[in-house]
């Protein structure tokens, strides 16, 4: 049922509190209780005042949007601007490790507090550089060098949540002949990324749901058996709505 | 009126009766009202009810997970006997992974978007060197200094291609074809050779299936020693599409996988066509575990 006004005001006429206190009231009363979905326009709609230009922080080379998360080279800001996974931090590339080994990506969640029951989509990207990591191969400890794989998944809540079903591998970079290094300057890979499997791009999206009030935390995640993973760019976005 | 929009009252403003009076039946609009302005923007940012703005979503797995991938699915290269009916994508029992839709399916009126996205972890590979197989359209050749003649040396541009296909005609799910602005490479565009044009691979996620680099080239020449092909690993792969057009109700998705197939040219028509040369060579296949599937339908404002 729609709100109407318990007071109508007239021209020339002493204007008292209670009666605007009563108006106010009612409308208060209306709109935390009784609003329907008859009193709402049927038809859609969309304005572009609904999209949000980004805010850019230079100093941590990150932007953020009213949806929409991007660091990195590409952000802005001068320097490197790498952002790392590393098996140190998951089980230090052993073979077997527990999957609950999954650890937050920084820079790559969302928070929101959601005041109704809610669905949404997570978006991500990145690009990567994927080792090269030549720390001898000890059978039960490590995995063999060109085997050794980094995951990335995106999670809802915390990393314990991960959608592992939807992780994305990158495989460390795959020198010729077992060669990965190059000890003369510059050290670093031997052979660029982009032709030994070390560079990827990666993108995915995860669909999530509470049936609750909540603060909701997406983000991505990862489990390396890599020693060295850089993330040379990425961007997140979310689209949430109640239901 | 959809959105309130009064400007608010300001010091030194005098109080008149209209304006209140304006200001209260702002909201006595039955119908008129737009939920923006009365819950969501005053607590957060534009969070849309699911049945206005977006209608409703939907994810399913794709394949099966296995971390180690001590299980895959295997895919082998087609090597002939077109058409080629693909395979698809399914867990390890071979039960095939379907979004679905239900026994009513899911209606896609006019003024709506379906939106797909999809994403699978996936690693090509071969034995040998299948680009090196006489017709391969993979196969370069570059003079040899050291010796009289040629190397053999791949395009790296032969692909595994992964693509969904939809029914819209029942729920019992056995009419899938590709989706609008995809076509299923069993066009026969030239003498044995079958393929996709380029415009019929909108919705093709394109994963390579060998890359191999030369070192050390001199003025145009590569030696033999100095090339190098790479395991491409696994990797994730990722696709997206989206459809806008005549009314129809989908009842389920699933997705494809064929090779392998190498970019080429017929009648000045680019194609994407089954090098099947390279694919009967040794054994060339693609593994892969598990993904995700996500769709949302949404109104267009």
């Amino acid at each position: 049922m729609a709100y109407t006004p318990p007071n109508t005001f007239t021209a020339s006429t002493v204007l008292t509190a209670a009666d605007v206190e009563g108006n106010a009231e009612a409308l208060r009363a209306y709109l935390h209780e009784t609003v329907n979905t008859t009193d709402f326009e049927a038809s859609q709609w969309i304005q572009t005042r609904h999209i949000q230009p980004p805010t850019v922080e230079p100093y941590t080379g990150t932007q953020h949007g009213v949806s929409g998360h991007q660091a990195g080279q590409d952000a802005s800001g001068l320097g490197v601007r790498l952002s790392f996974c590393t098996s140190y931090l998951t089980g230090n590339g052993l073979q077997g490790a527990d999957p609950q080994d999954w650890v937050v990506i920084p820079n790559t969640s969302f928070q929101l507090r959601m005041h109704r029951p809610f669905r949404g989509f997570f978006h991500w990207w990145m690009e990567l550089e994927h080792g090269p990591d030549n720390v001898p191969y000890v059978a039960g400890h490590n995995y063999p060098i060109k085997d050794r794989l980094n995951y990335i998944a995106p999670y809802f809540g915390n990393p314990s949540g991960a959608d592992v079903t939807a992780a994305q591998e990158g495989q460390n970079h795959q020198g010729p002949s077992g060669v990965y290094w190059q000890t003369a300057t510059p050290v670093g890979a031997k052979f660029p990324y982009t032709i030994a499997a070390g560079y990827g791009q990666r993108d995915g999206c995860m669909r999530f749901e509470s049936g609750s009030l909540a603060t909701v935390t997406a983000g991505l995640c990862y489990y390396g058996q890599i020693d060295r993973v850089g993330i040379v760019n990425w961007g997140i976005a979310l689209e949430a709505w109640y239901i | 009126m959809s959105r309130i929009q009064r400007q608010r009252i300001v010091d030194g403003e005098p109080i008149d009766a209209t304006n209140l009076n304006d200001r209260y039946n702002d909201f006595a609009q039955p119908g008129a009202l737009n939920q923006y302005n009365v819950r969501d923007s005053s607590i957060d940012l534009p969070q849309l009810k699911a049945d206005w703005f977006t209608r409703n979503s939907w994810e399913q797995t794709l394949g099966e997970f296995n971390l180690s991938h001590s299980s895959v699915n295997t895919v082998a290269a087609t090597t002939g006997g077109f058409p080629v009916a693909g395979h698809v994508v399914q867990d390890f029992g071979g039960t095939p992974s379907i979004l679905n839709f239900g026994l009513g399916g899911l209606t896609i009126g006019t003024d709506e978007v379906l939106r797909l996205y999809w994403d699978l972890s996936v690693r090509p590979s071969y034995t040998g060197t299948p680009w090196t197989a006489v017709g391969s359209f993979s196969k370069y050749q570059f003079p040899d200094p050291p010796k009289t003649g040629v190397v053999d040396v791949a395009t790296s541009a032969d692909v595994w291609v992964m693509y969904p296909e939809w029914d819209v005609t029942s729920s019992l799910l056995t009419n899938f074809v590709p989706v609008p602005g995809q076509g299923d490479f069993n066009t026969n565009y030239t003498g044995a050779r079958y393929g996709n044009a380029l415009p019929d691979c909108e919705a093709t996620t394109v994963i390579p299936a060998w890359v191999q680099v030369a070192f050390n080239a001199v003025d145009g020449s590569v030696s033999a020693p100095n090339l190098y092909d790479s395991g491409i690993g696994w990797r994730g792969v990722s696709g997206a599409w989206h459809y806008v057009g005549a009314p129809t109700t989908v009842y389920g998705i699933r997705w494809i996988i064929k090779g392998i197939l190498h970019p080429e040219q017929a009648t000045n028509v680019n194609y994407l066509g089954f090098d099947t040369v390279a694919g009967g060579t040794g054994t060339v296949q693609l593994e892969y575990t598990s993904g995700k599937a996500q769709a949302m339908i949404m109104r267009l404002g």
